[in-house]
């Protein structure tokens, strides 16, 4: 079993770890934080995995090299801008919800949500 | 490939002029629209000359973006351009510069996703929607729809990582993300770490698409948001997981999957709605009943079924968008439904409801009727056949419920000129039968009116009409629990579905 394999075994139990926090934890900013945690380790797997033994960057008029796979770079680069725009959106939302009910807590703001949309349409 | 570059490139930069000349940002978009139309007519006209093709953008050869033309492409590119025209005239003059450039993009984005045939140009179309989309339906700013986008956005951001997993599982297997390629590199050979691979990218794809126990963000994002935002997102957004799903089935076998999927997404949608309330979630759950019969469809993995598939995800985003613009049009989508007595709805509205519930109902002359039927002849199991009669009945039972007071029980009211939208729109798909007729040609359509099949389809309806006679009152009564829709358990159902999906794939 090469490095390559087991360091990608880790990354996933990176996301395992992620997913884990996006479900237990009651903090938003904290369920943001293992969002990310996720969308990285994700990214680390995706790289590790299409990695073969030998591979160079593609630089340089250098002939009879195995050149890496310029596809999954394109790939990474698009996905990393990506979780950066989700992390952004995501922490504008959550600073909208804590200047107005001044909690983190989701169970209170889902709570605080449902009673305010009952209460303006009746 | 013209085609494709015309339409978005004149959603782009429509939305972009919108922004920067808000003064003249109605001319733009409606500029923009008349380029989309251009760019699938010439996408029709190509596609009549010479079938479905699949080209390589760009000079790099392999490494160039895949795109495909055929008959799912251009129901769905042609939906996104009907709905751009009647939503635009239902906001005319309502809605701020940042509204439209937002509008265009999430356009722009859909029209993509129809010609998209690149695992990883789909993944970043989806994920370009949804961030437009998140950004539309937060955009009023009210706390309980900025809380919808926030779980929609955390569920869909984990949803695309998982998307991305899958892909380095089926990347290391077939080295291509162009489909064609993929079809030809991956012919044969079964692995555990691909179907791993493929389910992961199906669970991905499907919090997109609507399937339930994977999209439980979709009810609070489609009822709480505007309404022509709620129709756009009903009637095109959440079929780009859908698309992606049919791009999927192209190059493996999923069809005991999907079957699967799509009668328990059609069955459980259907209870939901018929335990809700307020017009707008209910239409928010018929949707992801609807999802069911597309999903039976694709499922069959004949090319009939797929078209009728397309048909149904066609006929379905117009219908939808219909009724979700005549409740909003008429101020009622988040009234209780038991409590409308006293109110006036416009003549318009009611004319939209009463078309899009005789769609929705698959009542013959009206469009859902011809892909149904379609379906049923398609559809090879007998279980499948049979759900998709459970569903039927789920979708007679709410439709009634939900537009029989709405349309009967209110008053009436003149109608000003956004309302004029909305009855247009009322015509347009009181009309779209035709187009079922143009795709099947005469002897297909001969076949699908016969009595063999109107007497079922007739009597569904009915049955539901008449169940709903004599139990509406203890129907009422009932309601729909919330605890399925928060945040933390959607998470967890999300991951629940994800087993399902392996378990199919492996023992089948």
């Amino acid at each position: 079993m090469s490095a390559n394999l087991i360091v990608s075994a880790i990354s996933i139990v990176i996301v395992c770890v992620g997913v884990i926090g996006l479900i237990l934890k009651r903090n938003l900013l904290l369920k943001l934080l293992s969002l990310n945690i996720v969308n990285t380790a994700t990214i680390l797997f995706f790289v590790l995995i299409v990695y073969k033994p030998g591979d160079r960057a593609p630089i340089g008029p250098v002939t009879g090299v195995q050149f890496a796979d310029p596809l999954p770079q394109a790939l990474v680069l698009t996905s990393i801008v990506i979780n950066f725009g989700v992390l952004a959106l995501s922490l504008l939302f959550t600073m909208v919800l804590v200047k107005r009910y001044h909690t983190l807590d989701l169970r209170k703001i889902e709570g605080f949500v449902k009673r305010e949309f009952e209460e303006e349409k009746s | 490939m013209i085609a494709l570059l015309l339409g978005v490139g004149a959603y782009l930069s429509g939305g972009i002029l919108s922004l920067l000349f808000t003064r003249h940002r109605y001319r733009f978009s409606l500029l923009s629209w008349v380029g989309a139309l251009t760019g699938i007519s010439l996408a029709v006209s190509g596609f009549l000359d010479s079938g479905s093709v699949v080209r390589t953008l760009g000079r790099w050869g392999i490494l160039g973006i895949e795109i495909k033309i055929d008959e799912t492409t251009l129901l769905f590119a042609g939906l996104v351009v009907i709905l751009n025209f009647f939503t635009l005239i239902y906001i005319r003059g309502s809605k701020k510069g940042s509204f439209y450039c937002l509008y265009n993009f999430l356009l722009a984005s859909t029209f993509s996703i129809a010609f998209s045939h690149d695992l990883f140009n789909l993944y970043v179309t989806i994920e370009f929607m949804s961030l437009v989309s998140i950004l539309l339906i937060g955009y009023e700013r009210k706390a309980y729809q900025i809380y919808a986008g926030a779980k929609y956005l955390i569920i869909s951001s984990l949803a695309m990582s998982l998307y991305l997993i899958g892909l380095g599982f089926v990347y290391r297997v077939g080295g291509n993300l162009g489909i064609r390629e993929l079809a030809r590199s991956l012919e044969g050979i079964e692995e555990f770490s691909l179907s791993l691979g493929l389910g992961l990218m199906v669970a991905g794809l499907a919090v997109k698409g609507g399937i339930f126990l994977f999209s439980m963000w979709l009810p609070d994002a489609h009822s709480y948001s505007a309404t022509v935002v709620s129709a756009l997102l009903s009637g095109m957004a959440v079929k780009s997981g859908l698309i992606g799903i049919i791009r999927l089935s192209e190059f493996v076998d999923l069809c005991q999957l999907l079957l699967v999927l799509g009668a328990l997404t059609g069955i459980a949608g259907g209870v939901f709605a018929l335990v809700s309330h307020r017009p707008k979630k209910i239409l928010a759950h018929s949707t992801i009943s609807q999802v069911g019969y597309i999903l039976l469809g694709i499922g069959t993995g004949t090319p009939a079924g797929i078209l009728a598939a397309s048909l149904h995800l066609f006929f379905h985003g117009l219908f939808k968008a219909l009724l979700f613009l005549s409740v909003g049009a008429a101020g009622i989508g988040g009234n209780d439904i038991e409590g409308v007595k006293e109110l006036s709805v416009p003549w318009t509205s009611k004319v939209g409801l009463l078309v899009g519930s005789v769609s929705i109902m698959a009542i013959p002359p009206f469009n859902k009727y011809f892909s149904k039927t379609l379906l049923a002849e398609h559809v090879n199991q007998e279980w499948a056949w049979f759900s998709m009669l459970v569903i039927g009945l789920g979708t007679a039972l709410y439709t009634l419920k939900l537009s029989w007071p709405l349309i009967v029980e209110t008053r009436t009211n003149g109608a000003d000129g956004r309302d004029i939208a909305v009855a247009a729109f009322a015509l347009a798909v009181g009309l779209s039968s035709f187009l079922a007729w143009v795709i099947l040609g005469n002897a297909e359509m001969a076949k699908l009116l016969s009595w063999h099949h109107l007497y079922v389809y007739l009597a569904i309806p009915i049955v539901g009409g008449l169940v709903l006679l004599g139990f509406r009152k203890n129907l009422n009564r009932l309601t729909a629990p919330y605890f399925p829709f928060s945040l933390e358990n959607s998470l967890v159902s999300l991951f629940t579905g994800f087993l399902v999906i392996e378990l199919v794939l492996i023992v089948f």
